[in-house]
């Protein structure tokens, strides 16, 4: 079991964008369990109106693919034994949303790994509330890029290629 | 809008974590990429092709180049009808420096629920 504190130390994204509680179970190289807990007061919420009805109260999509995300972030360091760097987000594909997702609920983040390649890492996986999957995630791809490419980079410089970009690499 | 005119769309944003947490990212040196995913998803949720779409599956993405926060990102959206009540949104954005993400989004109606 790894608590919140262990959470931030092990997560590059600071609050808000901390979007996993704790996490149950991990095995390096294969698997991880973790928790974040829907609430009202986060900050998504907070432009809209207070007599918003529940239906539209739908957690964003892509803060369930993050906080999915976040969980294989933390197998990923804890599995790849290479040069790290920084982990960027390098695709995604056959990502389905079973249902909503409304404030109160406990998402568990189920997450595979499928394979390290380089600096590569792929996942899969689902996202379960009270047993029942609202997301699936067939296939996401992260790539350890350095911390100095990332530094160098800035508004002008030329477009940074994702590792998947290159001829030869598995597609993202 | 009407349907006709959804099926092609094109829309420039100040690229900033506002659509997901109403703040810049002045402490983020990159956009991240879920943020670039939540403009392509905010701007074809603003451009749906019929009433009472929601987002069912991202079929793809990709992230092909960074994005910074504060510079200006442009989303193209091509909207094609694939089964009943079930649309496929491809939405390219883009910076200055050429394209930062691919993505193909599928929203089901009532039908596909």
């Amino acid at each position: 079991m790894i608590e919140l504190d262990g959470v931030r130390r092990l997560l590059a994204p600071r609050r808000p964008m901390t979007l996993v509680d704790r996490v149950l179970e991990v095995v390096p190289g294969e698997r991880i369990v973790a928790v974040k807990a829907v609430t009202g007061n986060e900050p998504w919420y907070a432009r809209m109106p207070e007599d918003t009805p529940a239906g539209q109260l739908a957690y964003p999509p892509t803060l369930l693919i993050e906080s999915w995300g976040q969980a294989a972030g933390i197998l990923a360091d804890l599995s790849h034994e290479g040069p790290k760097g920084v982990l960027l987000l390098a695709g995604a594909a056959d990502v389905e949303f079973h249902r909503p997702v409304l404030p109160g609920v406990l998402l568990k983040h189920r997450v595979r790994l499928v394979r390290i390649v380089r600096e590569l890492v792929g996942f899969e996986g689902e996202i379960l509330v009270d047993g029942e999957a609202v997301a699936s995630i067939g296939q996401l791809t992260m790539a350890y890029r350095p911390d100095d490419v990332l530094r160098q980079s800035g508004p002008t410089a030329p477009a940074a290629t994702t590792a998947t970009d290159r001829p030869g690499e598995p597609a993202a | 809008m009407t349907a006709a005119s959804a099926a092609s769309v094109a829309v420039t944003h100040r690229a900033s974590l506002e659509p997901l947490f109403a703040d810049d990212c002045a402490d983020f040196p990159l956009l991240p990429g879920v943020s670039v995913l939540e403009y392509a998803r905010t701007t074809a949720e603003a451009h749906l092709p019929a009433e009472g779409l929601r987002l069912r599956a991202v079929d793809r993405v990709r992230f092909t180049g960074v994005a910074f926060p504060g510079e200006e990102l442009t989303v193209e959206l091509e909207w094609t009808p694939v089964g009943e009540d079930e649309w496929a949104c491809v939405a390219v954005v883009s910076t200055v420096r050429g394209k930062a993400s691919s993505a193909r989004l599928r929203y089901v109606g009532e039908a596909g629920r």
